[in-house]
């Protein structure tokens, strides 16, 4: 065999036990140089049929193995988990789609909306802020750590003064884990209350005036496979001439997405998407309730399909809370304890005794 | 009879035949190394949990929002709250004056520097008329939350009525410490009728 | 690529007994490719047009744009590509074999087959009964169909290469081979893992991503690269030059085109995107090697005959299609470049340039020069530069303004980028419609003068060839 298509089967040998059977690269790298010794000692024809035929079995199964195994044997295991919702309330998640909803996916399923819509949030890179806490007591020592994490990180000297007391401040923001945890650790050492809040940067994710310019508020995490664990089947779609509706349940109301099926341009008037009329149903001039939609000078009453759909829309609140593997940073409770007072700044020294015992 | 060839008709066979040149089998060993490191860089360790663009496990782990003691103490504190107190003492702290019910924000009874009668109301309850802010209350008993409540969640919920500051400047005491619950919860441990505002006063005299 | 045939094989078939055994499978695989990619082209332009008239068709649910869309996709790859495909590579190995098609009428009963998996699917869509995995819409149950029609195909076309006569295959039939074997294996993976294990949550989705990886950048490719490894040799007169590279080339294509396609952003563990990323790099390396092999072999030559130059110069031109595609696919498999091109119409549109510009085209073009030679009719040479003309011009049109439209808002998507893939569909419908009566015409006119349909099982040649 030509020491070129040896070299190329030493290299298949090697993708192989680093890909597929997860040996330490420098051992697959071994393993490959002997496959390439072996096979250019070999005399094996490329034209005879038998070998292509060997050759193309081998390199579907470590496609298949590669690829595909690995990655159910990683994820077809997957199980409730629990988390909580904004008001701390624990509940397993994800939740199963019922009824009407389950239906809805299938109608969601029926009509393609995958073919204009994605329900994967993605987000580029993940950045830590860091905010103290100091009582008058520490300030002079929490300015003084502030400057030194400046200097020993290499950002903009300026020194830590002008820190205001008794208030919640960011120290800095968008750094990385390293970062983060050396300004903790200084600001702590100086007596100050240390709070590093984790912020996923990303276009697709919930706005936050600065920090996000660009945020689209699609979601406050990014999508993981533990979140489609009852899609059957996922239906992520591949391109976005539409919004995300991963998290769609929390961004509208039944009565908007009613509105969008029916005519998209009452909602957003440069929509590209198309009308669905034929979800819905003509109503009669003066027939009330809560189902109407008006459109225009027609009256619309939704169909079974429709009231489906929008009920499967609603329940996708996939990008919403915390997981493991995908956290969502929480916004500052608004009641923030402020500093303890010192004990030595009370102006009765009987009471200084026994107060905070 | 070997036929012999012209160097053209060599030529033109070895090009027929030829292969990459061997720079190119180097080239793609140096792209094997890149791809390793690729893989190490960004794969997250073939790892189940790790998405991008973290690097690995560990630094998943450590993103989980990580508060202060003093911070998780108040939060979990203001889960009680939430959870136990609303009910009567309101969302707002304020309490329900019709129905009996005083008001946490600024009570004296909250803002006492020792926290040790409130924390005895908490445990035991509390029963017979109570002045809190000028105002006596004396229509319902307060069940005791005693049973329900670990010394660690007594402590927190203290910490978080004693420093919501949504509730007023006052409430900005120091946190209760699960030491101060303790011995408190110790002193009283032969008791398990509710407190009236005198036997607490007796129990715990100013400067206690 | 003359030798001596072997004392124990059937001698060289003589080549007219070769067309005639080809002429009833591959011209009835070529027939339904067409008639597929005028669906194809139709229902894609109404897709687009109902992107600017929101109203239109508005109150049909099987007009739907969720499932014209995707019934479309399904017409041109499984409808046209495929089929093409197939009735392209049997001319080739049986002509590169020297042999008659071996059992021509599996190939026929294949094709039908094939034929009504794909139009169940493409109903089966519109109904509604879509499975809602972007590669691998049509209904579950269609999938064993197509299945079983396409091993019979490819019973016959791998019978075929078996009897060749030169033991030493040409790139072309290394190629075409490996395609035909590898699509029913990824099919019907897929179908297994997907519909009969039900692969759970994302799992389902990584099945769907490998089988659009390995359908387009091991199955396509291949039988582009086959076709053009043939017909850029052949149409120019020139000798493959460069056999080692095409070696590399097939390995290195197989290898690392089989894995990948996952894209950056995707809800799955990080190290998929990567190992896409590493395999689309070494991919890129693949096919480098397979642009040397064939320039060399072209080295600027021109058509050996006149009436070739159409097709030999459209493969010249999907050939540089291909690299530029390919190198565009390669800077776009980094984290940094694919996620701003993640999701917006840049990926649909260079999918189209590569299958219907590309793989289409090639097709095509070899269509032009083995249509001939079956038929025993020529195809009306105006009509044949019209559609071309057409179809490459709305090829241009439906793809490269959407493409940076795509790019260029980051991810929201530019208005004006669809009014000309509108354009450029309605150019591309004009083409295959053209292509359509163009062949039609052309077959009613050889049917009365040959007798296509009497070769329907090369049992009859096989018995003539070796008198």
């Amino acid at each position: 065999m030509t020491i070129g298509l040896s070299f190329l089967l030493g290299l298949l040998a090697s993708s192989v036990s680093y890909f597929m059977i997860g040996l330490w690269w420098p051992a697959a790298v071994v393993v490959g140089l002997f496959a390439w010794l072996a096979f250019a000692l070999l005399d094996v024809k490329m034209d005879s049929t038998f070998t292509l035929l060997g050759g193309l079995l081998l390199v579907f199964c470590v496609s298949l193995s590669a690829m595909v195994f690995r990655a159910s044997d990683q994820l077809s295991g997957l199980q409730y988990i629990d988390t909580q919702s904004e008001d701390g309330i624990e509940f397993r998640y994800p939740v199963p789609l019922l009824g009407n909803a389950r239906y809805g996916e299938a109608v969601y399923k029926a009509h393609g909306c995958a073919a204009c819509h994605t329900q994967q949030v993605t987000h580029e890179s993940v950045v830590l802020d860091v905010k103290a806490l100091t009582g008058e007591k520490n300030h002079a020592a929490v300015e003084e750590a502030i400057s030194r994490f400046r200097n020993v990180t290499g950002r903009d000297a300026s020194s830590g003064a002008g820190f205001p007391i008794g208030e919640w401040e960011t120290v800095e923001n968008a750094l990385d884990a390293a970062d983060a945890s050396k300004a903790r650790n200084f600001l702590a050492a100086a007596g100050a209350s240390v709070d590093v809040q984790v912020r996923f940067r990303g276009e697709d994710l919930t706005q936050h005036d600065r920090q996000n310019p660009r945020g689209r508020g699609w979601g406050k995490r990014r999508s993981v496979a533990q979140d489609y664990l009852f899609a059957e089947p996922p239906m992520l779609g591949s391109v976005r001439i539409g919004p995300d509706l991963a998290n769609v349940g929390v961004r509208h109301s039944r009565d908007v997405l009613m509105r969008i099926l029916l005519n998209p341009k009452t909602f957003r008037k440069n929509s590209k998407m198309p009308q669905h009329r034929f979800l819905f149903k003509k109503a009669g001039k003066d027939e009330q309730g809560q189902h109407i939609i008006h459109d225009g000078e027609e009256t619309y009453k939704p169909t079974k399909d429709a009231e489906a759909l929008v009920d499967y829309l609603l329940s996708l609140k996939s990008a919403n809370y915390p997981l493991p593997e995908a956290p969502i940073n929480q916004p500052y409770t608004s009641s923030m304890p402020k500093p303890a007072p010192a004990p030595a700044e009370a102006p009765d020294a009987t009471k200084a005794d026994e107060a905070g015992k | 009879m070997a036929a012999k060839k012209t160097n053209e008709e060599t030529e033109t066979a070895n090009a027929k035949m030829a292969g990459p040149a061997p720079w190119v089998f180097v080239l793609m060993v140096v792209t094997f190394y890149w791809a390793i490191n690729y893989l190490d860089g960004h794969g997250g360790g073939f790892n189940a949990k790790v998405y991008s663009p973290h690097k690995d496990a560990a630094v998943v782990a450590s993103l989980k929002v990580q508060k202060t003691p003093e911070e998780q103490a108040f939060e979990s504190g203001a889960r009680i709250y939430r959870g136990i107190c609303v009910a009567c003492h309101q969302p707002n702290g304020k309490g329900n004056a019709n129905a009996g019910y005083p008001p946490l924000v600024n009570s004296e009874w909250v803002l006492n520097e020792s926290p040790s009668r409130a924390i005895a109301i908490i445990s035991n309850g509390l029963q017979g008329p109570i002045e809190v802010a000028g105002q006596v209350y004396n229509k319902v008993a307060m069940p005791a939350q005693g049973a329900a409540l670990s010394d660690e969640d007594i402590a927190n919920v203290m910490s978080y009525i004693r420093r919501n500051g949504d509730w007023g400047d006052a409430h900005s005491l120091p946190l209760v410490t699960l030491e101060q619950v303790k011995a408190v919860r110790e002193k009283i441990a032969d008791r398990s009728a509710a407190w009236t505002a005198e036997e607490l006063i007796q129990q715990f005299p100013d400067s206690q | 690529m003359s030798s001596e045939p072997k004392e124990d094989k059937a001698s060289i078939d003589p080549r007219e007994a070769v067309d005639r055994s080809c002429c009833g499978p591959v011209l009835f695989l070529a027939f339904s490719a067409v008639a597929w990619l005028l669906v194809y082209s139709l229902f894609a332009l109404l897709a687009g047009v109902k992107v600017h008239a929101a109203g239109m068709m508005a109150d049909s649910a099987w007009m739907a744009y969720g499932r014209i869309q995707p019934a479309s996709q399904l017409a041109l790859q499984f409808g046209f590509l495929v089929q093409l495909g197939l009735a392209v590579s049997a001319w080739i190995l049986s002509h590169r074999g020297k042999t008659v098609l071996v059992d021509g009428g599996y190939l026929i009963f294949g094709g039908m087959l094939w034929n009504a998996g794909v139009t169940l699917g493409f109903l089966g869509i519109l109904s509604g009964d879509a499975s809602g995995l972007v590669g691998l819409q049509m209904p579950g149950n269609v999938l064993p169909l197509l299945f079983f029609g396409f091993a019979l195909v490819g019973l016959s076309l791998v019978q075929t290469n078996n009897r060749r006569t030169d033991e030493e295959m040409s790139p072309a039939q290394w190629f075409l081979f490996a395609a035909t074997l590898w699509l029913p294996w990824v099919l019907g993976g897929s179908y297994l893992l997907i519909h009969f294990f039900h692969a759970k949550g994302v799992v389902a989705n990584i099945v769907d991503w490998w089988f659009i990886q390995n359908f387009a950048r091991v199955y396509l490719t291949f039988v582009g690269l086959g076709t053009l490894f043939h017909f850029l040799s052949a149409l120019s007169g020139r000798e493959l030059v460069g056999r080692g590279y095409a070696q590399f080339a097939f390995w290195l294509l197989l290898l690392f085109g089989s894995v990948g396609g996952v894209s950056p952003g995707a809800p799955v563990p990080a190290w998929l995107p990567a190992l896409s990323t590493i395999t689309a790099v070494f991919y890129f390396f693949g096919v480098i090697a397979a642009w040397v092999s064939l320039t060399r072999t072209v080295n600027g030559a021109s058509a050996a005959n006149d009436e070739d130059s159409l097709a030999y110069n459209l493969m010249r031109l999907t050939a540089l299609v291909f690299i530029s595609v390919s190198i565009l696919n390669v800077l776009f498999a980094f984290p940094g470049p694919g996620s701003v091109a993640e999701f917006t119409t840049y990926g649909p549109a260079m999918e189209l340039l590569f299958k219907l510009g590309f793989v289409g085209l090639t097709l095509i073009a070899a269509l032009y020069h083995i249509f001939p030679r079956l038929a025993g009719v020529d195809l009306s040479p105006t009509m044949t530069r019209v559609q071309t003309m057409a179809i490459v011009l709305g090829l241009i049109g439906a793809s490269l303004p959407t493409a940076l439209g795509g790019l260029m808002s980051g991810d929201a998507v530019l208005g004006s980028g669809f009014y000309f893939a509108s354009l450029g569909n309605l150019f591309i419908f004009v083409g295959s419609l053209i292509l359509f009566l163009n062949f039609l015409g052309a077959i009613r006119v050889a049917m009365k003068n040959c007798d296509c349909f009497a070769s329907l099982f090369g049992k009859d040649d096989t018995k003539e060839a070796s008198a």
